[in-house]
């Protein structure tokens, strides 16, 4: 009886992570790219409630979806009570403090100079958020995520919240299009070295969806085009909020890549890499 | 100073698999969970059978990933090292499946809790071996308690520690002639 383990990668079970993830880091990224969009032009005085209520919306979304994915929902309290203890604890921290801080914005009347000083902090508890959604998939063993491909969601989330500012914003308060377009050429940079990690790590590691793995071209071309062309849509062409609507499906897509071209250094991956290096090698 | 942990020597072990059935009878694994799995190599290649068989479950790690990446504190570390999960903490994220490099971590579909190998930490507390350690008919499998002798760690082709666990397995190399000769001539090929 020489049992192998269970397929770990049978199903695709990420489906609430790639919603929480998406909803998280575009929530994250509205708060933190505030102070960007005011370096570039957004008018201070824009109380921007909108952009807060939409903060709000995605976090407390992305975490009531997050709790589709528990096998043990009944004891997610536990985890609760451990906020701040590791990875995935300081992730519910910072999601919290920022959901908190968007519902100030939302909800309580401040003078401008207050708003600022909140929009402020909200901007440093998504910046937490975003890289602790870093920090979370920081995995040594996990050869597509670690590094820069964990970093990913940083440029990624910053360029959603500076699209979205813009096109919130009211048209004569609008931040520049530098930002953006600098924005979507780091994201783009950052994919690219995703896929690169993912190619390299193809004959390194085992695939936890191998059918995904094999339609990998498919979703690199999918995703660099839902994500890197809306902004250059919604800056340049002024799309408006039409132009979210493609970049919200290429956030989804991204996590979706993200969790699909994983890509895991096991013992029997260790050991078929050997082997073929031997057989290479006759 | 180690904790407790697995020796496998990899001139004895045949790849029988009944450390596997011990630990399957002994804990009654649940449908689709596997706690030890045996990573034969060179089977496929080499129809004169395998060089050596790898006999893996939890390596109670010196510095678990899976302890530090638990949300709900559900893994501790015991004092003499075995590394036990408290399914009743267990929330179910499958964290820890992500962080573990070596599969120790298996998803319980039905009860939505992960499960692993305790190392039989009740009977090891009895002073009785675990279960695949006295299922094992070759004695290639042995169990290390507390402070047992600490073998010089050698790389083993095909077993890595790509995330700094610092694993509780020690492996002896295999001494026979033909086994020995093919196992030397791997780690040449891996060395170049």
């Amino acid at each position: 009886m020489t049992a192998t383990r269970p397929d770990w990668s049978r199903g695709f079970h990420e489906t609430t992570l790639v919603c929480f993830t998406a909803a998280a880091l575009s929530g994250a990224g509205v708060a933190a790219a505030r102070p960007l969009a005011w370096a570039t032009g957004l008018r201070a005085d824009d109380p921007g409630r909108g952009a807060a209520a939409s903060v709000l919306t995605l976090i407390c979304a992305g975490l009531l979806i997050s709790i589709g994915h528990l096998g043990r929902p009944s004891r997610m309290m536990r985890a609760l009570l451990r906020t701040g203890k590791n990875a995935l604890g300081t992730e519910v921290t910072f999601a919290a403090l920022t959901a908190a801080a968007a519902l100030l914005l939302v909800c309580v009347p401040l003078r401008a100079a207050a708003l600022q000083l909140l929009w402020v902090l909200a901007s440093l508890a998504g910046l937490g958020l975003l890289a602790s959604l870093a920090w979370v998939y920081w995995l040594p063993g996990q050869i597509a995520w670690k590094g820069v491909p964990a970093l990913s969601v940083i440029p990624l989330g910053l360029l959603v919240g500076y699209v979205v500012h813009t096109a919130t914003a009211f048209p004569r308060a609008r931040p520049g299009m530098w930002g953006a377009l600098i924005l979507a050429a780091l994201d783009a940079l950052a994919w690219a070295a995703r896929c690169a990690r993912v190619e390299a790590g193809a004959g390194r590691g085992e695939a936890a969806h191998p059918s995904a793995m094999a339609q990998r071209r498919w979703i690199y071309v999918l995703r660099f085009l839902l994500v890197s062309l809306p902004p250059l849509a919604v800056v340049l062409f002024d799309a408006g909020l039409a132009g979210l609507v493609p970049m919200a499906l290429g956030v989804i897509v991204d996590r979706y890549a993200f969790y699909s071209l994983a890509i895991k250094q096991t013992t029997e991956s260790e050991v078929a890499r050997i082997e073929s290096k031997m057989t290479s090698d006759e | 100073m180690r904790g407790a942990g697995f020796v496998l020597d990899l001139g004895r072990c045949v790849g029988c698999g009944a450390c596997v059935l011990g630990c399957r009878l002994s804990n009654a694994w649940p449908a689709g969970v596997s706690w030890r799995r045996i990573v034969p190599f060179n089977l496929d290649r080499r129809g004169g059978g395998p060089t050596y068989h790898l006999s893996l479950s939890c390596h109670h790690c010196e510095r678990p990933a899976c302890v530090n990446a638990c949300p709900a504190g559900a893994y501790t570390k015991r004092s003499d090292g075995v590394v036990v999960l408290n399914e009743e903490r267990c929330i179910g994220c499958r964290y820890c499946e992500m962080a573990c490099p070596f599969d120790a971590p298996s998803y319980d579909g039905a009860a939505g809790v992960m499960t692993k190998c305790h190392l039989c930490s009740e009977r090891i507390d009895s002073r009785l071996q675990p279960a695949c350690v006295a299922a094992c008919p070759t004695e290639a499998l042995t169990f290390r308690g507390r402070n047992g002798v600490e073998r010089e760690k050698e790389p083993v082709p095909g077993f890595s520690d790509p995330a700094g666990c610092a694993p509780s397995l020690d492996f002896i190399p295999p001494r026979r002639a033909k086994r020995s000769h093919l196992y030397e001539r791997l780690r040449e090929v891996l060395k170049r």
